[in-house]
């Protein structure tokens, strides 16, 4: 009984958040497939969590730390073809076109200016302006201390300031 | 905040997760959880008939027991990651950790490339095996049908993202396939000395590589690397030049994975012979002889 209990608990919880989390790795991975994957894995090794019997008191922070978690490895994963990057830099054509065709994909934009951020200024944003988290609730994600998430994202929010000026 | 930054961010929240995406991980999520929950049952029930009634049927025993039960389960498929053809938990490792962690890929291209992480898994067990003379016993019939299912999967990734217009991402796949054919049948050729697998191996390793030239032929005129070409306006006398700059870009974009293979291939040997490094008894570690070559 607890068991179904649990499990339909969880089923409204992935209704609720998965619209967020995937959102949210959207927009730190770029790529929809990925994001997709990412999400899925989230709400997959939460559910492991939960029938672990681990003690989760909010559900929504617990899943955005996971996520970005996540997030983490699949940036570690990267890091070990150098040669990508340099496949990158020599694509120039290839990839601007590439991204001209997707501007039209809805937030395309939104991505593009996010995406100049340095990687821990942009985490904290889009926590807090797009996934709508209190700096509390960030804090406890990144296991950093709330002081140091709020100057960040006050940082963050004036480098972003600087870029939509720029353009 | 200002204006500008503000339709920044209204325009991120407009991002949204397709209702078929949305349902399909549900779908998959609903499998996974029904799944681990029969699991704990089954262990449960089990232990249930052992005991009196009325000593079990404390409440305060079952998430106890729910918990063990999740223990027992994970220590079980942890156990068997190791074993080989023939042990006793190996149809755990390939028909329980294995198909419970393929349903977590959702992509074409994540099916792919965990489809060729198993070839690789079966690669070193073949290897293994050969190192400690019993792969005579377990090839035929198991390990060669195990194999050939896993790269016949792989591949069909690959021909259905070529037929997506995802070149790109389709030569890349049969790249990794490639590389992990060529490292894996390098090793053999040192240590299979009854050539049981080699020559099956061997085959595959043309297949794959014929497989890459078609595809780089598709690569070196394709307009935009990975999408299909839109139409877009430009004048006629500046479409010959800039197809002329796309192929340029092609062609070191080609020349650029065909260094990136070699490097792989580098990255993944000197990795399968640290692994294999505790099961050799005689023969020396493997060493890449064609590098350089395509």
């Amino acid at each position: 009984m607890q068991q179904l209990d649990k499990s339909q608990q969880f089923l409204a919880d992935y209704e609720s958040f998965s619209e967020a989390i995937f959102r949210h790795c959207f927009f730190r991975v770029s790529d929809r497939e990925k994001a997709r994957d990412l999400m899925q894995d989230t709400f997959v090794k939460a559910w492991q969590q939960v029938t672990a019997g681990a003690d989760i008191k909010n559900m929504r922070a617990f899943l955005y730390r996971v996520a970005n978690n996540l997030i983490i490895d699949e940036y570690r994963k990267k890091k070990t073809y150098s040669l990508d990057q340099m496949q990158e830099a020599g694509f120039e054509l290839a990839s601007q076109d590439h991204l001209k065709i997707e501007k039209i994909v809805e937030g395309r934009e939104a991505l593009e200016m996010l995406e100049q951020l340095d990687d821990k200024y942009k985490e904290v944003i889009i926590m807090r302006y797009i996934d709508d988290l209190s700096p509390q609730e960030i804090a406890e994600v990144v296991g950093e201390s709330e002081n140091l998430v709020s100057v960040r994202i006050h940082r963050g929010l004036v480098r972003l300031r600087e870029l939509v000026n720029k353009v | 905040m200002d204006k500008e930054l503000k339709d920044i961010i209204n325009k991120a929240k407009e991002v949204r997760l397709s209702a078929e995406d949305k349902a399909q991980v549900r779908e998959n999520l609903v499998t996974f959880m029904n799944k681990e929950v029969e699991g704990v049952r089954n262990e449960e029930l089990v232990r249930h008939s052992n005991w009196h009634p009325k000593i079990w049927f404390s409440f305060a025993r079952v998430p106890a027991m729910a918990v063990l039960s999740v223990f027992l389960v994970t220590g079980v498929s942890f156990a068997a990651e190791g074993s080989l053809p023939g042990d006793t938990l190996y149809p755990v490792k390939v028909n329980f950790n294995e198909e419970f962690q393929s349903l977590i890929a959702f992509s074409p291209e994540s099916k792919a490339r965990f489809e060729i992480k198993r070839a690789e898994r079966r690669l070193e067990e073949v290897e293994r095996l050969a190192l400690h003379n019993k792969l005579e016993t377990h090839w035929k019939g198991n390990l060669e049908v195990r194999l050939e299912k896993q790269i016949e999967r792989a591949s069909k990734h690959v021909a259905m993202l070529e037929e997506k217009g995802e070149l790109r991402k389709a030569a890349l796949i049969n790249d990794r396939l490639e590389v992990v054919l060529s490292v894996h049948g390098q090793i053999l050729t040192d240590i299979d000395t009854k050539k049981i697998a080699t020559k099956k191996i061997e085959d595959r390793i043309r297949k794959v590589a014929a497989r890459r030239q078609a595809l780089e032929k598709k690569l070196l005129t394709a307009k935009v690397i990975d999408q299909l070409p839109r139409e877009k306006k430009i004048a006629p006398e500046a479409i010959n030049k800039q197809h002329l700059k796309q192929r340029k870009y092609n062609k070191a974009y080609i020349k650029l994975q065909q260094a990136k293979r070699a490097t792989d291939k580098r990255i993944l040997l000197k990795k399968v012979n640290q692994r294999l490094k505790s099961f050799r008894l005689k023969t020396k570690p493997t060493k890449l002889k064609d590098s350089v070559s395509r």
